[in-house]
């Protein structure tokens, strides 16, 4: 059964007179433990695409269903509690809440998610220890490197166990070796524990990785390869 | 969790948050000391006008305020005291009868008030022994003697130990005249007074007047002076047929505007500081909000509700006010201390203090704390510190996720 399923979506953007087709007509299913990889030049549509599948862009036309739920029906509420427990997202600069700790960070989700003491912190330090940040869960993200910053984003995504993260060119901010570390980070989550991935990357020699690649020019997907 | 997120975020900006919190803790320091202060002067005020010269109640012939004609009198008047006194309402009471007489010394005479008291009771009521410059109040059981306006006594050329005499009209239409001891001199401050004032005993004004057991006021105090109605219900009950009881602001209404007046320009006053500390907060807020687009776009991102996001922001504000409230009613706090020890001089370099209105006001004023300021400070901070948040609050809870992550 898939976890998301994109119909005929669009999404144009005026930009002055000109209408900007930053996705035209995107049809897309992606089934529960997928890794899946949208490639494609700056421009054509990555981030756009996540957005309406994160909840967080409003299609144009077309439809978005995350798990069943039809996201042009939810009010704002609710679409932020389908994000809170559906959702992981990790975005390019690491956008981690620079008071908090790396605990913190990843806990904020449980929080938010009412998740019971006791099982919160078993399930945070668990997730620090998979993100191989063992050992550092008391420093703030000014006292991290870029990839273990990012490091703490994707334990802070997939923390509150969603159905799908989403992570919008993760590796871009980081040195190829660095950002090859998190990819391979990320494959093995997804190997281990079955978390659903989804991401948009330009670079190439992340393809290798991955499971499914979608490509996507101009708005449209040009091709979708399973191996 | 929200809580430590915004007790953290207050701190990412020390300086800033230090500087808002201590321009507000000034602006609650203040307002502290000087609502202590104009309380300490609203009381002394009260005192000295209403409970000093109009009681909290008073008993009279309802013709006698606006006549005060002679025989406008209560009448029964030792046994309408015992009843008032014996009212578990009643704290003090003073009985005066009033007259107008010539009184001369040895060379020179003048027109002048004379009022009768019951000393000690009249003491009790408007401490006008605390007002004799020179000898003795009244005492009671001591007939005979008078003592008068220190302006009065220079203009008939007497004092302390003199001898004057007193000419007036009694009731009955007959010429009264006695002799009295001058045993002491007072000075109140109200130039008209001390010029033309005199008090005797009671019983010698009746007795002088032929007003036998008749008096033209009562003035009493209650233990509650916030329940002016209990006390008036009660006295009603037990003075004579045809007499009236006034509270001081049935009787006084310009006492009453002036009381509201002192009150009334606190309030503008704090209104004004809060008005302007409360921009001193919406600009660090929104500044705040403004720097935190990106993060709090985030967090909006990952699932936290507007709702949520309005309450990180109000709590922050609500912090820096904590913060800025202990601050404030910690040095508020000792301001008040000090003015209520030591006071604050208002002299002006005039030992005889300010006159205002004809009441004299001490020399050195002390500040009284009043709850009702107390508490205008504390709501007027909370108000201020969540109202001015709101409006940030607001705008980070309106940001588009999107936009606000792109933001660079
Ligand atoms: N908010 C926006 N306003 C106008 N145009 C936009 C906006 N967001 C994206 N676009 C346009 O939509 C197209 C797709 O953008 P995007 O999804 O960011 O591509 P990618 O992530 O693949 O680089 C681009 O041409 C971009 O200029
Ligand atoms: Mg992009």
């Amino acid at each position: 059964m898939s976890i998301v399923s994109v119909r005929n979506l669009q999404r144009t953007y005026q930009q002055g007179t000109i209408t900007v087709k930053a996705l035209n007509g995107v049809d897309l299913d992606i089934d529960s433990g997928e890794f899946t990889v949208l490639m494609g030049p700056s421009g054509s549509g990555k981030t756009t695409l996540l957005n309406c599948i994160g909840g967080l862009d409003t299609p144009s036309s077309g439809s978005v269903v995350i798990d069943g739920t039809e996201l042009g029906k939810l009010t704002k509420g609710e679409l932020s509690d389908l994000r809170l427990h559906k959702l992981g997202f990790v975005f390019q600069s690491y956008n981690l809440i620079p008071v908090l700790s790396a605990y913190e960070n990843a806990e904020f989700v449980l929080l938010l998610q009412g998740v019971p003491p006791k099982e919160r912190r078993e399930r945070v330090m668990q997730t620090l220890k998979d993100v191989g940040l063992e050992g550092m869960e008391h420093r703030r993200p000014g006292e991290l490197s870029g990839g273990q910053q990012q490091r703490v984003a994707v334990a802070r995504a997939i923390a509150g166990r969603p159905a799908l993260v989403l992570a919008d060119e993760p590796t871009a901010n980081l040195d190829s070796k660095t950002g090859h570390a998190l990819i391979e980070l990320m494959k093995h989550l997804n190997d281990v524990h079955g978390i659903t991935f989804v991401f948009a990357t330009h670079d190439p020699k992340v393809m290798d990785a991955a499971k499914r690649v979608v490509q996507l020019v101009d708005g449209k997907i040009e091709s979708d390869d399973r191996r | 969790m929200l809580l430590r997120l915004a007790w953290r975020n207050l701190w990412r900006h020390k300086r800033r948050s230090l500087i808002t919190a201590f321009a507000m803790a000034i602006a609650v320091a203040l307002c502290m000391a000087t609502t202590a202060f104009t309380d300490g002067m609203g009381r002394k005020m009260f005192n000295v006008m209403v409970e000093q010269q109009l009681g909290h109640i008073q008993v009279h012939h309802p013709d006698y305020p606006t006549g005060r004609k002679l025989y406008d009198t209560v009448p029964e008047a030792a046994k309408t005291m015992d009843a008032l006194e014996g009212l578990p309402e009643v704290a003090h009471a003073s009985a005066q009868l009033m007259g107008f007489a010539l009184i001369g010394g040895a060379e020179e005479t003048t027109g002048g008030q004379l009022v009768g008291v019951e000393p000690a009771r009249e003491i009790a009521v408007t401490r006008a022994d605390e007002r004799i410059v020179d000898g003795r109040f009244l005492e009671d059981g001591k007939p005979g003697e008078i003592v008068l306006g220190a302006g009065l006594a220079d203009e008939i050329d007497v004092g302390v130990g003199d001898t004057v005499v007193v000419v007036t009209q009694g009731s009955d239409g007959s010429i009264g005249n006695a002799l009295y001891e001058v045993v002491g001199l007072f000075r109140t401050g109200n130039a008209a007074l001390d010029k033309s004032g005199s008090m005797m005993a009671l019983a010698d004004l009746q007795d002088l007047l032929v007003l036998p057991d008749q008096v033209h006021k009562i003035t009493v105090l209650g233990h509650d002076p916030d329940d002016l109605l209990a006390l008036k219900n009660a006295a009603i009950a037990v003075v004579p047929d045809g007499t009236q009881v006034q509270t001081w602001e049935e009787a006084s209404p310009q006492a009453v505007q002036m009381m509201a007046m002192m009150k009334f320009s606190t309030l503008i006053m704090l209104f004004l500081v809060f008005a302007v500390s409360s921009f001193g907060i919406l600009n660090t807020m929104a500044m705040s909000v403004f720097e935190r687009t990106r993060e709090l776009g985030v967090l909006k991102a990952i699932g936290l509700r507007p709702g949520k996001l309005v309450q990180l922001v109000v709590a922050e504000s609500v912090f820096l006010a904590a913060l800025a409230g202990s601050i404030g009613f910690g040095i508020g706090g000792l301001l008040d201390v000090y003015l209520m020890v030591y006071g604050l001089d208002i002299s002006g370099g005039n030992p005889e203090g300010m006159s205002f209105q004809g009441i004299t006001l001490d020399p050195v004023m002390y500040g009284a704390i009043e709850p009702f300021s107390i508490f205008s400070i504390l709501a007027a901070l909370i108000l201020v510190s969540t109202g001015a948040s709101f409006v940030p609050a607001w705008r980070a809870s309106r940001l588009d996720p999107v936009e606000a992550i792109r933001t660079e």
